[in-house]
C-alpha cells in the first residue's frame, strides 16, 4: 500500500473540525490543489449534503463557484456511521476502513471520474467522547486499487501562485409579458443555456489585449509567439510593471508581499468555422409584439484564477473557462433568488481572504439589497465553508482588500506588509488581523499637521472595523469625530471646527458613539512601564486583533502588533505613525519608519501613556 | 494638392462605349479612398426613373427610398442632367452600396453630356454629391465611415471627348472643387486583397412602449446600433494573428514571394489574395455596478444567425484600413438584409400582440466584372483584381431576378456565375421542427422548404434580355412579387 503525502496546514484543518457537522455519511468536499490528476493540497471543505450522486456537477459547480479558478474538488468529508467503524479508523484496521468507505462511498471509480482524478481524498471526521465533542480526523486516499493512507504535510510551504482576475460584464436583455416568477425563471433559464452554448468561443485577452488565449491553448499577439507556460505570462506582466514604474520607486521586496493579479479580460470569438456552415443558417428575426416587461440587467463577472507558473497555456484556458462557467452559473442562482419577488438584482461578486482557509472565497451577492436582508445566506456560507458562525467575515465590508495595495479613496492598505521581524530572540509577535488603512497629517487636503494624530489614528481604527464588515459606515472626518463627541455631551459646539487635540478618552467615546465599539484601556505611568504591558499587547492581538491607539504626552500613535520574549522580557512594537506629512508612498513610509518596529526606547521615558483598546463587538455573520 | 485618383482599364473602356452612344447619362463611381490614392473599379449609369400609374405617394421619407412601385410603371427620361430629380440618384447610390463588399463605396458621380448641358448642370451635379453623402449617411450613423469626405466628380464632354475631374468635400457644404488628377492604370490593374468571414450573430433588441419607431426597420436600427458599437471595439485578427493598425496589410515577405511568381509565372499576377479575418467581441467591464433597468416595450426583437463577410482592400492598405472594411461589411450586410425585409413588408400593426418569424434575404456574390467565359477571347478583363459585389435573394426569388437586377444596377453586361454564400434556414426541412419558435410568418416559405439547390447556377444570359428594360423598374426599387 503505497502512501502519499498532501499539505494540509494546521490552520484549514482546525477551520474543518471547527464546523457544524451533523449525521453520518457523506457530508461535503475537500477543495485544493491537484497535480497532474492527483489532490496536492487542501486549501478548505465545503460542507453540503450529497444526496444523489446523480447531481454531483451541480454540487461540485456549486461548490466550486466559491472558489478561485485552479481550486479543485480534491476529495469529500465523511462522517463514520457508527462507533464501530470510529473504532477501526482510530486502530488502522483496514478491513474495517475499507468496509465503512465502501458502504459510504459505493463505487469509488464514480468519485474518480467524477472529480477527474487518479485519486479522491477522503477526510473522516468523529467526535471524541470526551465531554469537549471534539472533532477528530483522519484522512485516506481511494484510488482504482483501493484505499490508501495518506500523510499529512502540515507545514509545507506551498509555491506562491500567479494571480489573474478576469473581469467581463455579460449584457442580459430579458423581456417577458408578466413579471411572474416563472416567466422570468424561464426566461433566465432560455438566457443561461445561450450563454452555455456560446461559452465554447469565449477569449481570454490580456495585457491590453494585445495578448488572446484561445481555448484550444493556441495564444495570439507578437508578444506571445513563444510562450508555452504561465510563467512566460507572468515574466512580461513584471517586465511591463517595470516599464511602467519606469525604475523611479524600486519597489523590490514589496512586490514578493503584495502581487497585483494580472488583469485579464473576455471576448467572444463571433467568427465561426468555414467548414461547419452546415449548421450556420443566414440570419432570421423573431419579432414579438405585445405589452412585455424587459428588464436589462449586466452580469460583472469577476473571476479570480490562481495558478502555477509550470501550467500550460491549455491548462489555463481551461482554468478560466470554468472558472466563468462556474461563476455564470452562480449569477444566475443569484437572479432566481428574487424572481419569487418579481425583481431581478445585479449579482455582484466579493472576494475574501480569509484567515481560516489557504484560498480566497468568492461571493455573488444581489446590488441593493441590505447587508441585514442578506444575513440568513451569510449564515448558510459560513456553514458550508466551516467558519465560524459569531464573526462577519463574509460582509460585502470585507471584500477585495487583499487585491489592492491602496483602499477606493487612495489610503495604503496594511503598510506593514513587507516589514522584517524585530531582531528579539525567542520572541512571539502577534500581528493586528485583517485590513486597515494608513491615515495620516494633510490628507484629504486637510491640513491638521501639529493637531490631528489622535484624530488620524482613529481613522486608522474606525477603517478596521469597516473592512472587517462590523460596519458600513464610512471613516469619520475631523469635524465628524468633533461633532459626535459635542453629541455626546463631552465638548461644547465650539470645539466642532477648532484645531485642539483630543487623546484616548476621546477616541474611545467616538468609537463608541459612531460604531458602538466599547475599548479597554492600559495606563502606565511611564514609557518605561510600557515594558510590563507585552502579554496583555499579545492576548489583545490574539483575541481581539484591532488596532490600538496609544496617546501620551502630546502625541498619539497607533500600535499594529507587538513581538514580546516572555524568556527575556525584551519587546517592540509595531507602530504606525499618523506624524507623516508625506504622499501615499509605501517605501518611504516603510523605509523612514513611518510605520515600522520601535523597541523601548521610542516612548517618553517620563510621559504618562494610556491606550485604548478597542474590543470586537459580538455581531451576528 | 488635389487627389490622385487611378482608374481600372475597364473604367476607361467603359466611358469609351458611352461616348460612342452619343447621348447624356449620369452614374455613380465605385471604387475606394485611402491616405495615398483613390482606386476607381467601376461606373454604373443610373437607370432611367419610372413613374407609377397607380399611386406616386409611397414616397418614403424616412429611408429616401423611392416608392414602392408596382408593374405599370414605366421609364421616363428627363430631358436633361438639369431635371434629373437627386433623390432619384441617391436612391440608385443607395441600392448600388448595398451591393458592395466592404472596403468598396460609392465614391462620387460622374456625368456624360454635351458641353452645353453640363456647363448648365454644374450646380445640380454638386448638389447631387451631397445629396447622395447625405443620403447614405442617414440611418447608417453606426456604419463606420471614412474618414475621408472627399467625392468625386467625373465630367465627360461628349462633343471633345475631354474629361474633368475634381472632387468635392461633402462634409462642408461650402466646399469649393478641387481639380484631381484621373489617371488610368494599364496593364494588370489594381491588386485587391480579399478578406473573409463568417459571423455568427444573436442580436436582442427591446422596443421600449414610449419608443417613437414605429417601423419594424427604425427598431431594427436602434438594435443595430449597440451591436455597432461592440463591433467598433471588436478585436480582428487576419490569418490568426493579431497586428498594430498602422502596419501594411501585405508584409514584405509575402511580397517577396508574390512578386516572384509573377515574373516567373507570367500573365497570372492579378492572382488575388485572399485572408480570413476572425471578429471578437468584447464584453467591456463597466467601473460601477448598477441595478437592472426595468422598463415597458411594445416589441421584442432576436436577429439570430451567421453571416457571410467579404471585404477588399487595396494591396497597399494598412491592418486598420483592412479591419475598417471588414467592420463595414459586416454591419452594412445586416443593415441592407433588415431594410431589404422591411421594404418588402413594413409589418408593425400598432397594438398588435404575437409573434413572427421573418426570413430576411440571403447574401450571394458575384464577379464584378466577368472573366471571359468559355467562348470568345474578347475584352481579356483582368480589371479590377476580382473584386466581387453581392445582392440578396428572399427564398421565393428566382436567381434570374437577381442577375437581372445585378446588371440593371451596377450596369454590367453579363452576371456569369452567382455564389451562393449563405444557406437560409428555410432550405432545412428539420428547420421549423426544431426551433423553439411560437410562430411562423405567413409571408415565408420556412414550412414548405424549397427543393435543394445547386450552390451555383451558371447563366445563359441573351435569353432574358429582351425583358430587361420592362422589369429594370421594378428591381431598382426592389419589389419583390411573391408567387402567392
Amino acid at each position: 500500500m503505497a502512501n502519499y503525502s498532501v499539505a494540509v496546514s494546521l490552520n484549514v484543518l482546525e477551520t474543518i473540525k471547527g464546523g457544524q457537522w451533523s449525521g453520518t455519511g457523506l457530508k461535503g468536499f475537500l477543495v485544493g490543489d491537484v497535480s497532474g490528476s492527483v489532490p496536492r493540497a487542501v486549501t478548505a471543505a465545503w460542507q453540503s449534503n450529497l444526496i444523489d450522486t446523480n447531481e454531483l456537477k451541480e454540487d461540485i459547480d456549486q461548490c466550486l463557484a466559491h472558489f478561485t479558478g485552479g481550486q479543485q474538488v480534491v476529495g469529500v468529508v465523511v462522517i463514520p456511521s457508527n462507533a464501530k467503524s470510529i473504532k477501526s479508523i482510530q486502530d488502522k484496521d483496514q478491513a474495517g476502513i475499507d468496509r465503512e468507505l465502501e458502504e459510504v462511498l459505493g463505487a469509488f471509480d464514480v468519485w474518480l471520474d467524477q472529480f477527474g482524478l487518479t485519486q479522491v481524498l477522503c477526510l473522516c471526521l468523529w467526535q471524541e467522547t470526551s465531554p469537549e465533542k471534539k472533532f477528530q480526523s483522519a484522512i485516506f486516499a481511494i484510488s482504482e486499487d483501493g484505499i490508501n493512507n495518506v500523510e499529512i504535510e502540515f507545514d509545507s510551504k506551498p509555491k506562491p501562485k500567479i494571480r489573474m482576475r478576469l473581469k467581463a460584464d455579460i449584457p442580459l436583455i430579458i423581456s417577458t409579458e408578466a413579471n411572474t416568477e416563472e416567466q422570468l425563471k424561464a426566461a433566465l433559464d432560455q438566457e443561461l443555456v445561450k450563454l452555455q452554448n456560446q461559452s465554447g468561443n469565449f477569449v481570454f485577452g490580456f495585457f491590453n489585449n494585445s495578448v488572446l488565449l484561445h481555448q484550444s491553448g493556441a495564444i495570439v499577439g507578437s508578444a506571445a509567439e513563444s510562450w508555452s507556460s504561465c510563467k512566460d505570462i507572468y515574466k512580461h506582466f513584471l517586465e511591463e510593471a517595470g516599464s511602467v514604474a519606469g525604475g523611479t520607486s524600486k519597489k523590490k521586496g514589496i512586490s514578493a508581499f503584495f502581487q497585483a493579479p494580472i488583469a485579464a479580460f473576455m471576448f467572444r470569438l463571433a467568427t465561426t468555422d468555414f467548414s461547419s456552415t452546415s449548421s450556420q443558417y443566414a440570419p432570421i428575426i423573431r419579432h414579438q409584439t405585445g405589452t412585455l416587461k424587459t428588464t436589462t440587467v449586466n452580469l460583472p463577472l469577476d473571476v479570480l484564477v490562481d495558478v502555477e507558473e509550470s501550467m500550460s497555456l491549455k491548462g489555463l484556458s481551461g482554468a478560466l473557462a470554468s472558472a466563468v462557467s462556474c461563476q455564470i452559473g452562480a449569477h444566475f442562482e443569484c437572479l432566481k433568488v428574487y424572481t419569487q419577488r418579481q425583481e431581478l438584482h445585479t449579482p455582484e461578486v466579493f472576494h475574501f481572504q480569509l484567515p481560516y482557509l489557504d484560498t480566497p472565497v468568492t461571493v455573488v451577492y444581489p446590488f441593493g439589497v441590505s447587508e441585514e436582508e442578506l444575513e440568513p445566506e451569510r449564515q448558510i456560507l459560513h456553514r458550508h465553508l466551516c467558519l465560524p458562525t459569531s464573526l462577519p467575515v463574509l460582509r460585502r465590508g470585507c471584500a477585495n482588500h487583499f487585491l489592492h495595495r491602496t483602499a477606493p479613496a487612495g489610503y495604503l492598505l496594511n503598510t506593514h506588509l513587507g516589514l522584517s521581524d524585530p531582531p528579539i530572540k525567542s520572541a512571539r509577535t502577534c500581528l493586528v488581523q485583517g485590513f486597515y488603512s494608513y491615515h495620516h497629517y494633510m490628507q484629504d487636503r486637510f491640513n491638521d499637521d501639529k493637531w490631528g494624530c489622535a484624530y488620524r489614528s482613529l481613522q486608522t481604527i474606525c477603517s478596521w472595523f469597516k473592512y472587517q464588515g462590523y460596519t458600513t459606515r464610512d471613516i469619520p472626518t475631523h469635524r465628524e469625530i468633533q461633532q459626535a463627541l459635542c453629541d455626546i455631551g463631552d465638548k461644547e459646539q465650539k470645539f466642532v471646527g477648532s484645531r485642539q487635540w483630543i487623546g484616548s478618552f476621546e477616541v474611545s467615546f467616538v468609537l463608541d458613539h459612531l460604531l458602538q465599539v466599547t475599548s479597554k484601556f492600559i495606563n502606565v505611568g511611564s514609557g518605561a512601564e510600557l515594558s510590563t504591558v507585552g502579554q496583555q499587547l499579545m492576548d489583545h492581538f490574539a483575541t481581539q486583533g484591532t488596532p490600538i491607539m496609544i496617546g501620551g504626552g502630546v502625541l498619539a500613535h497607533t500600535i499594529l502588533g507587538v513581538s514580546y520574549s516572555e524568556l527575556s522580557g525584551d519587546i517592540s512594537f509595531l507602530i504606525l505613525d499618523p506624524h507623516y506629512t508625506g504622499g501615499e508612498d509605501l517605501r518611504v513610509i516603510q523605509e523612514k519608519g513611518w510605520c515600522g518596529w520601535k523597541d523601548m526606547n521610542f516612548w517618553n521615558q517620563s510621559a504618562h501613556y494610556n491606550l485604548c483598546l478597542p474590543q470586537r463587538p459580538s455581531v451576528s455573520v | 494638392m488635389g487627389r490622385s485618383i487611378i482608374a481600372e482599364e475597364y473604367v476607361e473602356k467603359y466611358i469609351e462605349k458611352l461616348l460612342k452612344e452619343n447621348k447624356w447619362y449620369t452614374g455613380v463611381i465605385i471604387g475606394q479612398l485611402t491616405a495615398q490614392k483613390d482606386f476607381v473599379v467601376h461606373l454604373a449609369r443610373t437607370p432611367d426613373p419610372v413613374e407609377d400609374e397607380v399611386s406616386e405617394e409611397n414616397v418614403d421619407d424616412d429611408t429616401g427610398d423611392a416608392a414602392v412601385l408596382t408593374k405599370k410603371s414605366k421609364a421616363v427620361r428627363p430631358a436633361s442632367l438639369e431635371e434629373l430629380d437627386e433623390k432619384w440618384v441617391s436612391t440608385h447610390a443607395k441600392q448600388v452600396t448595398r451591393m458592395l463588399p466592404g472596403g468598396l463605396n460609392v465614391v462620387g458621380l460622374f456625368a456624360i453630356a454635351p458641353p452645353a448641358m453640363l456647363k448648365s448642370a454644374q450646380a445640380k451635379l454638386r448638389q447631387m454629391l451631397f445629396s447622395i453623402h447625405k443620403t447614405l449617411s442617414r440611418n447608417t450613423a453606426f456604419i463606420p465611415a471614412g474618414e475621408i469626405t472627399d467625392r468625386i466628380l467625373l465630367q465627360i464632354d461628349t462633343a471633345t471627348k475631354r474629361m474633368t475631374c475634381v472632387t468635392v468635400n461633402v462634409a462642408d457644404v461650402k466646399s469649393a472643387l478641387t481639380p484631381a488628377e484621373w489617371k488610368v492604370q494599364t496593364g494588370g490593374g489594381q491588386r485587391w486583397v480579399r478578406l473573409t468571414s463568417q459571423v455568427s450573430l444573436d442580436i436582442p433588441v427591446a422596443v421600449a412602449s414610449d419608443s417613437k419607431s414605429l417601423t419594424l426597420l427604425k427598431q431594427l436600427q436602434g438594435g443595430l446600433s449597440d451591436y455597432a458599437n461592440t463591433v467598433g471595439k471588436s478585436i480582428v485578427t487576419i490569418e490568426g494573428s493579431l497586428r498594430e493598425d498602422s502596419e501594411p496589410l501585405i508584409t514584405n515577405a509575402e511580397k517577396k514571394t508574390k512578386g516572384g511568381k509573377a515574373k516567373g509565372g507570367g500573365s497570372q499576377d492579378a492572382a488575388l489574395v485572399s485572408k480570413s479575418v476572425n471578429f471578437y467581441l468584447p464584453f467591456i467591464s463597466a467601473e460601477n455596478h448598477s441595478a437592472p433597468v426595468m422598463s415597458k416595450s411594445q416589441a421584442s426583437i432576436n436577429m439570430v444567425g451567421a453571416i457571410v463577410v467579404r471585404a477588399y482592400v487595396s494591396a497597399r492598405a494598412t491592418v486598420g484600413d483592412a479591419i475598417q472594411a471588414v467592420r463595414t461589411d459586416l454591419l452594412r450586410s445586416l443593415l441592407a438584409r433588415c431594410e431589404l425585409l422591411c421594404e418588402e413588408f413594413d409589418v408593425i400593426e400598432p397594438g398588435k400582440q404575437g409573434s413572427e418569424v421573418y426570413d430576411p434575404p440571403v447574401r450571394l456574390f458575384c464577379r464584378l466584372h466577368a472573366t471571359e467565359g468559355g467562348g470568345e477571347g474578347k475584352g481579356a478583363s483582368s480589371a479590377g483584381g476580382g473584386v466581387e459585389v453581392c445582392d440578396y435573394v428572399f427564398q421565393d426569388e428566382k436567381k434570374e431576378e437577381v442577375r437581372q437586377r445585378i446588371q440593371e444596377l451596377l450596369d454590367v453586361e453579363e452576371v456569369t456565375t452567382l455564389e451562393e454564400t449563405e444557406k437560409s434556414p428555410a432550405e432545412d426541412d428539420n428547420w421549423s421542427c426544431q426551433s423553439s419558435l411560437s410562430a411562423i410568418s405567413s409571408h415565408q416559405s420556412l414550412a414548405s422548404p424549397n427543393p435543394a439547390h445547386d450552390s451555383t447556377i451558371k447563366a445563359y444570359v441573351g435569353a432574358a434580355v429582351g425583358g430587361i428594360v420592362a422589369v429594370a423598374a421594378t428591381w431598382l426599387s426592389y419589389m419583390y412579387i411573391n408567387d402567392e
